[in-house]
């Protein structure tokens, strides 16, 4: 039974069915699986999965974005169930992503923070045309481990300087 | 005081985006537009018609049925405004119109730089122009002579485009703010200078390279006002709007600019397999004059695991769709080819072949090159590429798909192992003379070696030459 949930749960998670994927979750916890079990053997299973799939031109961004939503849900579940200093334990971290100031081309950006997602990192993701000031605010806000800019174009790298410095500057 | 007709009907597009259906960003990228386009591919029967045996189509047929599905695709989904997050949907009387109503030619530049751009059907021998180069970064010191040589030959380089300025007045330039602002009029009066150099004044200008926002292209284009140019305002994919991309043509419009927009489609991305990344690539080629009005369309298929468009698949969705509008209507576009080699590279020289004789035999009017090492380094570029698509491209015209077609399965061996790894090449300083406007004799000889190469496999390159 334990087996037939795990799989059950990584197929949900790669698949993008956040919902039945929390509700195997659910069943899993009540037959007693250790969380840290679920994550890793359900979870994990579900994200190499459609990492593979990716990688073998079977599936897509928007399947890898889906993956990573339905990765978030159950790492945020899960984590539910554990006491603060577990779960302190086990998150690979924060992330705040978005994509710099007067840049608006954001697909690379989409894949970096699916992929974060789906390998179990708690992302916060502020879209396109992000102004320096509101990566920084995000992440004090979400306690971010790591604020990740992207840009495609030379005029807007320059804010990815900004950003670190603005750091630097307020301490 | 009368409306001109473009204006008119751009409005009415612009009001839609205030009207249209609502839908967010996220639901159109993950939910609308990957299941539209595979239920679409299903419908017609075209899932998993991806050939890398034959990187080049020769199949008018299958070519016409992605049409018809690349049509209906393109009346059911429309653009979507991402700064109202509404559809712009357009219905089949307006498609058919901008179909039956769209012009014959674009006359671009003026005087005895004048150049013509004509619809192009596959195999078409009326030779499809060059704009050179792509917004690949350059110093600032070396913009006047590097610009002035790749419009060197009028045989080659029919428009300019040129590089991006990495800074203006030596500081460097952020987008949105008055350094690009600054940056729009100062880019518009280089160029200017450069097309005097080299004694092309009447040459078409394709807008301001750097201007990533609105604020480089409000303040550049009237400088370059005149109907013989181009405003360029390009969407974000997949099948998408802004409001900047209304600035920019509303500008362009207002000094009598011609108007090349344009939106990409990537296989790997929300379009999903090679076939999907086809019908985006049609709708979008159908939907961009009809909504944003453009004269021409700036559109292609790109591979988002390579960077590039180079390799089979990319090669493959290119042709299909190029030949599938081509086929079907007198729209015009402007094809990329996205080499991913730098220069002083065999590679290069290989990539660039490949991808412009697969667009010229499938009917693009008009290309802007290179893109040399994937346009990611400062000072990445010389005028030697340049001159080597334009020779390559106009080349082409004429030659049957068949032909290319062979010629393609020789020359792909020979680089698409490295198009994971494409080799970096040389900086411009150390490959080309800019004074005397000659490569190195190491960049002389590479390209000879290839150009044999390639006239030994059947490419036609002895047509067309410097002058």
């Amino acid at each position: 039974m334990k087996e037939a949930l795990l799989e059950k749960l990584s197929n949900f998670i790669a698949e993008g069915d956040a919902e039945e994927a929390v509700k195997v979750v659910e069943e899993a916890l009540a037959a007693g699986i250790p969380p840290l079990e679920i994550l890793d053997k359900g979870g994990t299973r579900g994200m190499d999965i459609v990492n593979e799939r990716y990688d073998n031109g079977e599936a897509f961004l928007p399947e890898l974005v889906v993956a990573g939503d339905a990765m978030t849900e159950v790492v945020q579940k899960i984590f539910s169930q554990m006491d603060e200093a577990e779960t302190a334990a086990n998150k690979i971290g924060t992330v705040v992503i978005g994509q710099a100031e007067g840049d608006v081309h954001d697909i690379g950006k989409n894949i970096v923070a699916a992929l974060l997602a789906v390998n179990g990192f708690e992302v916060h993701d502020l879209g396109i045309d992000v102004p320096v000031k509101k990566f920084i605010e995000k992440a004090e806000e979400v306690n971010a481990d790591i604020i990740a800019c992207s840009t495609l174009l030379t005029t807007s790298m320059p804010y990815l300087e900004d950003v670190v410095q603005l750091l630097k500057d307020i301490g | 005081m009368s409306m001109n007709l473009k204006v008119q009907k751009l409005l009415n597009n612009l009001d839609k985006a205030y009207t249209g259906p609502v839908c967010s960003v996220k639901d159109w990228d993950i939910k609308i537009i990957p299941q539209t386009i595979m239920s679409k591919l299903k419908e017609h029967g075209l899932t998993k018609t991806y050939d890398p045996e034959n990187p080049i189509n020769t199949d008018d047929e299958l070519a016409d049925r992605f049409f018809k599905a690349g049509y209906e695709l393109a009346l059911e989904l429309g653009l979507l405004c991402e700064d109202t997050e509404r559809i712009i949907k357009v219905d089949e009387k307006e498609l058919q119109e901008c179909m039956r109503d769209y012009q014959r030619e674009n006359i671009l530049g003026s005087g005895q730089d004048q150049v013509v751009m004509k619809p192009r059907k596959p195999e078409d021998p009326y030779p499809p122009l060059l704009a050179a180069s792509l917004g690949i970064v350059c110093s600032e010191e070396i913009y006047l002579p590097l610009v002035e040589g790749i419009i060197r030959y009028k045989k080659l380089v029919d428009v300019l485009h040129g590089p991006t300025l990495a800074t203006v007045y030596g500081r460097t330039v952020r987008s949105g703010t008055p350094y690009e602002t600054l940056m729009g009029r100062y880019e518009s009066q280089l160029k200017k200078e450069a097309l005097w150099r080299a004694g092309r004044e009447g040459m078409a200008c394709t807008g301001v390279a750097g201007a990533v926002t609105e604020y480089g292209h409000l303040a550049g284009a009237p400088a370059l006002a005149g109907p013989g140019n181009v405003t360029m305002s390009l969407c974000p994919v997949e099948l998408k709007c802004t409001f900047s991309n209304f600035h920019r043509i509303m500008q362009g419009l207002n000094y009598g600019h011609k108007i090349r927009a344009g939106g990409f489609s990537y296989i790997g991305g929300y379009a999903g397999p090679p076939e999907g990344a086809v019908l985006a690539n049609i709708a979008t080629d159908l939907l961009i004059p009809t909504i944003l009005q453009s004269d021409y369309t700036s559109s292609y298929v790109y591979d988002i695991q390579l960077f590039g468009n180079c390799g089979r698949k990319a090669l493959w969705a290119n042709s299909v769709a190029i030949q599938a509008v081509s086929r079907n209507t007198r729209f015009m576009r402007n094809k990329i080819v996205n080499e991913t080699a730098g220069p002083c590279t065999e590679m290069f020289l290989y990539e660039a072949a490949m991808g412009l004789m697969n667009h010229c035999v499938s009917g693009a009017s008009k290309t802007t090159q290179p893109r040399s090492a994937g346009g990611r380094y400062t000072d990445y570029i010389t005028p030697m590429e340049a001159w080597w698509c334009g020779e390559v491209f106009k080349s082409c015209a004429g030659m049957t798909r068949k032909t290319a077609n062979e010629i393609a399965k020789k020359i792909l061996p020979k680089y698409e192992d490295q198009l994971k790894n494409p080799p970096k090449g040389k900086p411009v300083q150390e490959c080309f003379d800019l004074k005397a406007q000659r490569p190195s004799p190491e960049y002389q000889a590479i390209y000879e070696k290839v150009r044999s190469e390639l006239i030994e496999l059947g490419m036609p390159l002895d047509k067309v030459y410097y002058e």
